[in-house]
This record gives structure tokens, C-alpha cells and sequence, in this order.
């Protein structure tokens, strides 16, 4: 009987109403989304954490019993560098995974109070969080390119000037 | 306590029996367009990766021996990248075609699939989270035991 009703809601004349499906498949997806971005930000959390340790760990080698390790402190600049760059990410994934956050916790409102505004704005938050996703993974990819290609002629300079010996 | 005056259907709205004033408008539909490109590309990324642990699978399992090993591993990671590959596609292809037709079924379909992306994702890293603690409960459990020897 329920399905009977399901079917005729969905295949109904009107195309702009939302079906009991797709109302069952947002609740789903919006408890699923909370949990991968809490998870997110335990994990993001995590990483903090390291990085800070590391860099404190570091910092506290570089001066051992006052004195200044000149090849320690030449280490230490790397790792301030990678540790800003590493806290940089970190940084910019916790704000795209806010829009996931926020999407999750719209589209539950929206829900449970019918209300469209709310509604438009979980599925704003969601296009949002796809967007600056694709763009961070374009980026990730185009530096990890990079890298590759300076390791490749990196190794193909040293590979010439060997034989050039 | 429960509260036992709340009405029976006070759930209803939430699963959407009740009060159906939730519309598919255009702003809407702009932003589900504005998705389904993106969970287009992530699938094509997803799809160019998979390749990629073929290629690397067939190339160690050439090797034959204890490389078939790494092989099965690869497969098992290639499992895990093609699922939520196939569902982000399939949401993407449905939702362009539901926005593009107006086709209510087709938008219901690829609202599945997203569902279907987020229950796949999700439940695979509860599993590598578990998989992780107990890792490090049996390094930990291993450490203990051989420095008490």
C-alpha cells in the first residue's frame, strides 16, 4: 500500500515536488555526511597535533644544552617550512569539510521542519563542498606533478653529468 | 524517560509522509548541476586511478611467487576505489540527466547513488579505523610481550 503511494508520488505530473524517496535517501545521506566530517575533524585534529609535536621536538634539538647545531638548525628551516605547509592544508580541509558539516546539519533541519530555505542552503553548502574539494585535488595534483617532473630532471641532469665525466 | 505524550507522528515530517512542502526549484536545481560536474571529474579521477592499480596489478602479478601477494592487495584497494567511483558516476550522469529532462525519476535515482556513495565511504572507514586500532593494539600487545622475555 505504502509503495503503491510511493510510486504514485514519484511518477506524479508534478516534477518540482520532492518524492518520500528522495526525502528517505537525504536523511540517510545527511547522517552519513556528519560522520565522515566528524571523523574529519578528528582526524584533522590528529595531524595538528603532530605537526606541532614535531616542530617542537625539532626546535628543542636545535639548541641542545644552549648551544646552536648549525646542521640542526639547517634542518629546523626545512621543517618550519614543511610544517607550514602541512598546517596550510590542514587549515584549508577543515573549511572545506565545514561546508560538509554544515550540509549535513542543514539538510537534517530541513527535514524535519520542511522549511526551504534551509533546504536550498544545505544543497548551496554541499555544491560549495564538491567545488572546493575538486579545486584542492586539482591543486594536489598539479604539485604532485610538479614534484615528479623536478625529480625526473633532477635525476636526469645528474644522469648527464655523470656521463659527461 | 520517554515522552510519552508526543504525538505518534512526530517523526513524520522527517521521513516525509506527512507535510510534502519541500520543492524542487531552480536555485536548486543549479546547485545539484553545479555537483553533479564536479562528482563528474572526481569520478574521472577515480576511474584514471583505478587504471592505474590495473596496470600496477598485472605488472606485479607478471612477476609471479610472493608477488601475487601484492597483487590481491592491489585488488582489494582497486575494489575499494571502484565502488564509490561507480556510485559518484552514476550520481553525476543521473543528475545531469534529471536537470537536464526534468526527469524526477532520474534525479530520485542519482539521490540514491549519492546515499549509496556516502554509506559505501563511510562504513569502509569505520573499517579501516577498526583495522587501525587493532593494529596498533597487537604492536603495542607484541611490544609488551617481548619486552617482558
Amino acid at each position: 500500500m505504502e509503495s503503491l503511494d510511493h510510486n504514485f508520488q514519484a511518477h506524479s505530473a508534478d516534477q518540482s515536488a520532492t518524492t518520500w524517496q528522495m526525502r528517505q535517501d537525504w536523511s540517510i545521506t545527511a547522517r552519513w555526511a556528519r560522520i565522515m566530517a566528524i571523523i574529519f575533524f578528528v582526524f584533522a585534529g590528529f595531524g595538528l597535533l603532530g605537526v606541532l609535536g614535531l616542530s617542537t621536538i625539532y626546535g628543542e634539538m636545535a639548541s641542545v644544552g644552549g648551544r646552536v647545531n648549525p646542521l640542526m638548525e639547517a634542518i629546523l628551516s626545512k621543517v618550519g617550512v614543511f610544517s607550514f605547509l602541512f598546517l596550510a592544508i590542514i587549515a584549508v580541509q577543515i573549511a572545506i569539510n565545514l561546508f560538509q558539516l554544515r550540509f549535513a546539519n542543514r539538510l537534517k533541519i530541513a527535514l524535519q521542519t520542511n522549511d526551504q530555505v534551509t533546504l536550498e542552503g544545505a544543497w548551496e553548502q554541499f555544491s560549495q563542498f564538491f567545488k572546493w574539494s575538486g579545486i584542492m585535488l586539482i591543486v594536489l595534483i598539479v604539485v604532485y606533478l610538479g614534484i615528479m617532473l623536478f625529480i625526473i630532471a633532477t635525476l636526469g641532469s645528474m644522469m648527464g653529468g655523470g656521463g659527461g665525466l | 524517560m520517554d515522552n510519552v505524550n508526543q504525538p505518534l507522528d512526530s517523526d513524520v515530517s522527517q521521513t516525509g509522509n506527512g507535510d510534502n512542502s519541500l520543492r524542487i526549484t531552480d536555485t536548486l536545481r543549479r546547485y545539484w548541476h553545479s555537483t553533479s560536474r564536479w562528482a563528474l571529474f572526481f569520478a574521472v579521477i577515480g576511474f584514471l586511478y583505478l587504471g592505474m592499480i590495473l596496470l600496477s596489478m598485472f605488472g606485479i602479478s607478471s612477476f609471479g611467487g610472493e608477488a601475487g601477494y601484492a597483487a590481491v592487495l592491489l585488488l582489494i584497494v582497486g575494489a575499494f576505489v571502484f565502488f564509490p567511483t561507480w556510485f559518484l558516476f552514476q550520481f553525476s550522469q543521473n543528475m545531469q540527466k534529471g536537470n537536464a529532462n526534468r526527469d524526477l525519476h532520474a534525479t530520485e535515482k542519482g539521490f540514491s547513488f549519492l546515499r549509496r556513495f556516502y554509506q559505501f565511504v563511510g562504513i569502509a572507514t569505520i573499517v579501516l579505523i577498526a583495522f587501525y586500532v587493532l593494529m596498533f593494539i597487537f604492536v603495542i600487545g607484541a611490544m609488551v610481550v617481548t619486552m617482558g622475555r
